[in-house]
């Protein structure tokens, strides 16, 4: 196992290389002069320009301004944010808690929806629940989530005023953070108001995230569920007459090993998904910060945050690979 | 080319024969269009497409006032079935006093022209290097592989949004934004069939009697995945579609001169106390071309592997 672990990590390196080239190509991309569109809403003069592009090494050969990049991705140095004046990695981390809160919660109230209807649409395949939950389904990967955000805000917000519409929790609230995550925090102190006010806040994002994650994890569970139904050991186990529900939580351990897949993937789609439903609900997380870095043309900050959201989604990749290995004995890591 | 004087695949029989090969395929094309006709998900979500498909075509006909025409004393006009709306304006009017039913008219557009020309780039491009990859295995799909594996660990919209933030406004930077950050998964699906297909007898038959590799592929490879890389290109215009909107409605789309249903729901958020019609009409008809898409390919998925059936 650990050998299997080292040597998945050695090939990630060409990968992350590979992450590395790419993002440093991305603000070589920008048509022009990158400090002069950075700075186009600020009076400044061509010294200034000059000054700055030395500053940040933009004068210098591309190799050696890589070769720079490099030496700092790897001592932990992503740079400074040009809007915040804050090394870039400090700003990300800080927004990070904010991020995951929304996307374990999102987690699993996906979970919490895909599992059971997944499981009985496939044992009740064909039936009006069936037909009526893959409909849903394809309505639920069908509607752009941001638009649900906002159809949830004028309901939920604005008619019946039961929910906020932004932020993550009140300010009367009083929560002293402890670790970031706001739901911990205010069941470590026992402030009450506070974990009402987090939930409210966290609902509405949660739910659109969730519920598109749902649609498709659904789909995976339904169909894995199909797929065993098939398998011998179903027949047998159905033969010497255990009981149905016994059967099903027999097919489920099975069904869930493709599943596990599924949630890997979704990790990148919670990832981009996270950006616009964290500007639409002003969620301060990461995704929102994506948003700002690119409004404010802080280039440097959007190239911390895509080559950080990489690594993400790399390492919850090998994550997922080794669950897997851990939930399907018939996986040997050699 | 192939080798001159030995034999091409023209002289081949039964395996390669191209009369052959296309007889059994146009049987199958019309076997797979009847299965497509009968389902009527499949048949209601072509007409839908179809019909919004017209109706961008269409825009300068039917769109009852011009797109960008503001008239300020009309700003916030509710709909027509409302208390305060009329008939002049069927969907009401924008902060602008913009119509909002040719407004979505004229959007239909840019969904559909971005997605059809976008999937059809990244299909082509990202089909031909999965082709290489897997036929020619070895060093090249080495790379390919690797290229794969980078592309992959940027999620698909943070790259488009991270592209187009950085490529600046407009159609053409809008399109290449996508693509750069959509041709992976044509890449992956066909280089894995190519790399089942290689061994099968008939390429192996193709490469023995000399025909050249990129006529193996062009003759012999691509049409055998045509099925996976259509029903790949509906379920990826689905996800195109949807990552316009999010860009437009970020403000990184084609630009604020065109109207597109992303920027009208970006200007429908400032109003959703006073206004919610003004973002619920452009996500209605997002979500409505969406499941149009949707429903075909699930149809077409179907007709073309009937043992997948209501997997």
């Amino acid at each position: 196992m650990l050998n299997y672990l080292l040597r998945r990590m050695f090939l990630l390196l060409p990968v992350i290389v590979g992450i590395s080239i790419l993002t440093f190509t991305l603000i070589r991309l920008i048509p022009g002069d990158p400090v002069a569109i950075m700075l186009q809403d600020q009076p400044h003069t061509a010294e200034d320009l000059s000054r700055i592009r030395t500053q940040w090494g933009l004068d210098e050969p591309l190799l050696v301004q890589y070769g720079r990049y490099v030496r700092q991705l790897v001592t932990g140095d992503f740079g400074r944010s040009f809007m915040l004046q804050q090394p870039v990695l400090s700003v990300i981390l800080d927004q990070l808690p904010a991020t995951i809160e929304l996307a374990v919660v999102s987690l699993v109230i996906s979970l919490l929806i895909a599992l059971p209807v997944g499981v009985v649409s496939a044992v009740r395949q064909y039936s009006r629940f069936d037909r009526i939950g893959t409909v849903i389904a394809t309505l639920g990967i069908s509607m752009p989530g941001f638009w649900i955000g906002l159809m949830l805000i004028v309901v939920f917000s604005v008619k019946l005023g039961w929910l906020p519409a932004s932020g993550r929790i009140d300010y009367v609230a009083g929560l002293e953070p402890i670790t970031g995550f706001y739901l911990l925090d205010s069941l470590l102190t026992g402030n009450l108001s506070a974990l009402t006010s987090t939930l409210k806040h966290l609902i509405m994002p949660a739910m659109v995230l969730g519920s598109a994650m749902a649609a498709l994890t659904m789909r995976m569970v339904r169909s894995s569920m199909l797929e065993v139904a098939k398998q011998d050991y179903v027949v047998s186990a159905r033969a010497k007459g255990l009981k149905e529900r016994a059967v099903i939580v027999h097919m489920l351990r099975n069904a869930l090993i493709p599943t596990i897949t599924v949630l890997g993937m979704q990790i990148s789609g919670l990832l981009g998904g996270a950006i616009v439903i964290e500007t639409i609900f002003a969620w301060p997380g990461t995704g929102r910060l994506t948003v700002q870095a690119i409004s404010s043309r802080d280039y440097f900050l959007l190239q911390g945050i895509v080559f950080f959201f990489a690594i993400t989604t790399v390492f919850f990749n090998l994550i997922t690979d080794i669950v897997y290995g851990l939930v399907d004995p018939r996986i040997r890591y050699s | 080319m192939g080798t001159r004087g030995i034999a091409t695949d023209e002289q081949l029989p039964t395996l390669a024969d191209p009369a052959v090969a296309a007889g059994r395929s146009r049987r199958e094309i019309v076997a797979t269009a009847r299965r497509l006709a009968r389902n009527r998900m499949a048949m209601f979500g072509a007409i839908v497409y179809l019909a919004i498909a017209l109706m961008a075509l269409l825009a300068p006909v039917i769109a009852p006032h011009d797109p960008g025409a503001q008239q300020l004393l009309d700003r916030l006009k509710p709909p027509a079935l409302m208390a305060g709306g009329s008939t002049e304006h069927l969907l009401g009017t924008d902060n602008l006093g913009r119509d909002i039913l040719s407004r979505l008219i004229y959007g239909a557009r840019v969904s559909i022209v971005v997605g059809l020309v976008t999937v059809t780039i990244c299909a082509v491009f990202g089909s031909l290097l999965g082709a290489i990859g897997g036929y020619l295995g070895g060093r090249i799909d080495y790379l390919l592989v690797l290229l794969l594996d980078i592309w992959m660990a940027f999620p698909f919209l943070v790259l488009a949004i991270a592209m187009s933030a950085v490529l600046g406004p407009g159609p053409m930077n809008l399109i290449l934004a996508l693509v750069l950050s959509g041709w992976v998964a044509y890449c992956r699906v066909v280089r894995g069939e190519v790399m089942s297909l290689r061994e099968r007898d008939f390429v192996v038959a193709a490469r023995v009697v000399g025909v050249s590799d990129s006529r193996i592929i062009a003759r012999h490879l691509v049409p055998n995945v045509l099925g996976p890389i259509l029903v790949l290109a509906m379920l990826e215009m689905a996800t195109v579609i949807i990552a316009e909107a999010a860009l437009s409605f970020l403000g990184l789309g084609v630009g604020s001169s065109i109207p597109t249903w992303g920027a009208m729901l970006n200007d429908g958020r400032a109003y959703l106390r006073q206004a919610w019609w003004l973002a619920t009409f452009p996500g209605v008809i997002i979500s409505v071309l969406v499941l149009s898409i949707n429903f075909f390919g699930d149809g077409l998925r179907d007709a073309l592997d009937p043992r997948l059936r209501n997997r």
